[in-house]
């Protein structure tokens, strides 16, 4: 992956860490190259911030048709969403059903990959109240969630082009009184009927996964190290030698309320998926970094990952079933080591793989 | 606006007006705080407010207040005598973090959680306070041992609470550590690993401050201690 930019200029730049919500709103003139971007954005972290902010906090979700392509293709764990009026219609269904949502911007992670292609992971953490219809969840049930997305944009000239959207939706679901297991079985019963087709795209993403040739960041760059790491837990299974370049202090939250301090934790995390995937291969696909205040460094990985379900854990007895699982971990480098990990992906949607769904009824290895 | 841009804005003033739940506060406190206090965990500065609106903790005239330019750590008394602890992160002399070391709520809860298998020591020589001198910038390395005991202080001093503590499989790991000439602050999170069949955990914060002497040997000490954190119900997909 080469950069246009390096990944420490334009400190000005700044990353919403620390920042107060007056400040990230304040207007300023431009103090980036954006070519082809709407005058009223400063720089990239301002264009997602303030974007976002516009479509879903004041509710002008038309704004999408200017800030997406007509054929974006938005890519979930769930399967792909093609086409922005697709982006209109789903932002305007949650948003008539959680319509006091907040989307604090928790981190921007950006790079300028050529000259005018910006990559944006943006950590969102949205706060929202069921007061209208969800329909998985039900109805006006005053319910508070607070769910953790990662967003990984493609923007050129003010128009996202490509999304990557991990979110931490086994929590939602547990924070709407639901549990993740039975609505991951309701979507797989559903899944199981229809033309089996449809879910084509699950297949050819763990093909790209099993065929993926790793590059790595340059060794001078702040993701080398948690790629690495990420590498020797998950692939080379030496889990102490990779919590070795962790801090001992290291903060962990993954999905579904995993939440702890120490290298321990760390590993129990890491080691607690690989153990229910066997034959087992990641591809990092995309990296970033950005400065932090207090000399801290904030790297986002966008990792692919698959491998067969041979193992117990929380996602219930072996199934032999062939598991694709995607997401983003966001980290905090102090002095070049991992202090923080923050890694999101949706486990409804891997769970609604385990029992059978989004095409995954045929053990690994049968018949299709 | 912000308190880099306003240098006036003296954390401790904002701290306060945030522990009462004032609206002021937010001209200095990040958009994305965390608030872990009273056994209760926040996300967002609106949601802090309300936090400290519903359970305003008023500090006395004259805590005990140890700041760096990252970090604030105040040490102060309950009317019943109890020392509690304020720890807050800044950037740029905004509040970024904050966690309270106290007594917690009638409706302390957390979220249900993946129960996730773990082995804090890695070996069997096991160390009783874990951490690393150089993730914490502003702490001069001297201090770094005193850290180390304070933090086995704390866990010393309140682990068991009833139960006996397992004394050589609870840990004490070092979140925040910093220090101003010779004092020192450390915030640290207690594993509490109970000497029960079968085996059961908790987890508590506990701030530390001393003054070093010129060996080094610390010569007051204070440590505050939370309640028993709320422990996470299991999830089982």
């Amino acid at each position: 992956m080469s950069v246009a930019l390096p990944w420490d200029q334009l400190p000005a730049v700044r990353s919403p860490v620390g920042r107060t919500a007056a400040e990230l709103l304040a207007q300023r003139p431009r103090r980036q190259a954006l070519p082809g971007f709407d005058p009223l954005y400063s720089d990239i972290v301002d264009y997602i911030v303030r974007c976002t902010h516009r479509i879903w906090e004041e509710k002008d979700v038309g704004l999408c048709r200017t800030h997406y392509v007509d054929s974006c293709v938005m890519h979930t764990l769930n399967g792909p969403s093609s086409g922005l009026e697709n982006v209109v219609q789903g932002t305007l269904a949650a948003l008539s059903a959680y319509a006091d949502r907040q989307v604090i911007a928790d981190d921007v992670i950006w790079s300028e990959d050529s000259p005018g292609m910006f990559y944006s992971s943006h950590r969102i953490t949205s706060r929202s109240t069921l007061e209208g219809t969800d329909a998985a969840y039900g109805q006006a049930t005053g319910r508070a969630q607070m769910a953790t997305t990662v967003a990984d944009c493609v923007v050129r000239e003010n128009l996202i082009i490509e999304e990557w959207l991990f979110r931490d939706n086994a929590r939602a679901a547990l924070q709407m009184q639901q549990m993740p297991g039975a609505v991951a079985r309701a979507q797989a019963e559903a899944d199981c009927s229809g033309d089996p087709a449809r879910h084509g795209w699950r297949r050819e993403w763990m093909d790209r996964v099993r065929g993926f040739t790793q590059i790595w960041p340059d060794s001078d760059h702040p993701a080398h190290s948690p790629a690495r790491v990420l590498h020797a837990a998950w692939c080379d299974d030496l889990y102490g030698e990779a919590a070795s370049q962790v801090s001992p202090s290291i903060e962990v939250l993954w999905p579904t309320g995993r939440n702890g301090w120490g290298r321990g934790y760390w590993i129990g995390c890491l080691m607690q998926l690989r153990a229910q995937l066997q034959h087992f291969d990641l591809a990092i696909e995309h990296w970033a970094a950005r400065p932090l205040p207090n000399d801290e460094v904030a790297v986002a990985l966008r990792w692919s990952a698959c491998g067969v379900h041979s193992g117990p854990g929380p996602w219930g007895p072996p199934t032999g079933r062939e598991i694709l699982v995607a997401g983003s971990s966001h980290y905090v480098l102090r002095k070049g080591r991992i202090v923080r990990d923050q890694t999101v992906f949706d486990e409804l949607a891997v769970l609604r793989q385990v029992h059978g769904g989004l095409g995954a009824a045929a053990p690994a290895g049968g018949a299709a | 606006m912000s308190a880099a841009a306003h240098p006036t804005l003296d954390p401790l003033v904002m701290l306060r007006a945030l522990l009462r739940g004032h609206a002021a506060a937010g001209g200095a406190v990040a958009n994305t705080l965390r608030a872990d206090a009273f056994g209760l965990v926040t996300f967002g500065r609106t949601d802090a407010l309300d936090l400290f609106a519903t359970h305003p903790l008023l500090l006395s005239a004259t805590p005990h207040v140890l700041a760096s330019s990252q970090a604030l750590a105040v040490l102060d008394e309950t009317a019943d005598g109890r020392c509690i602890g304020v720890f807050a992160d800044l950037a740029d002399g905004v509040i970024a973090r904050l966690w309270l070391v106290a007594a917690t709520a009638a409706d302390a809860h957390c979220e249900a959680a993946v129960p996730v298998a773990r082995d804090d020591f890695l070996s069997q020589l096991r160390l009783l306070c874990q951490g690393d001198p150089g993730d914490h910038p502003c702490l001069e390395a001297a201090a770094w041992p005193n850290v180390v005991s304070l933090g086995c202080d704390a866990l010393a001093a309140h682990a068991g609470e009833g139960q006996p503590p397992a004394a050589s499989s609870s840990q004490a790991v070092v979140m925040r550590a910093f220090s101003v000439g010779d004092l020192v602050a450390a915030l640290y999170s207690l594993r509490v690993q109970e000497y029960t069949a079968p085996r059961r955990a908790h987890r508590r914060l506990a701030l530390a401050t001393a003054r070093r002497d010129a060996m080094g040997t610390v010569v007051h000490g204070r440590i505050a201690i939370s309640d028993p954190l709320p422990e996470p119900a299991p999830v089982f997909f």
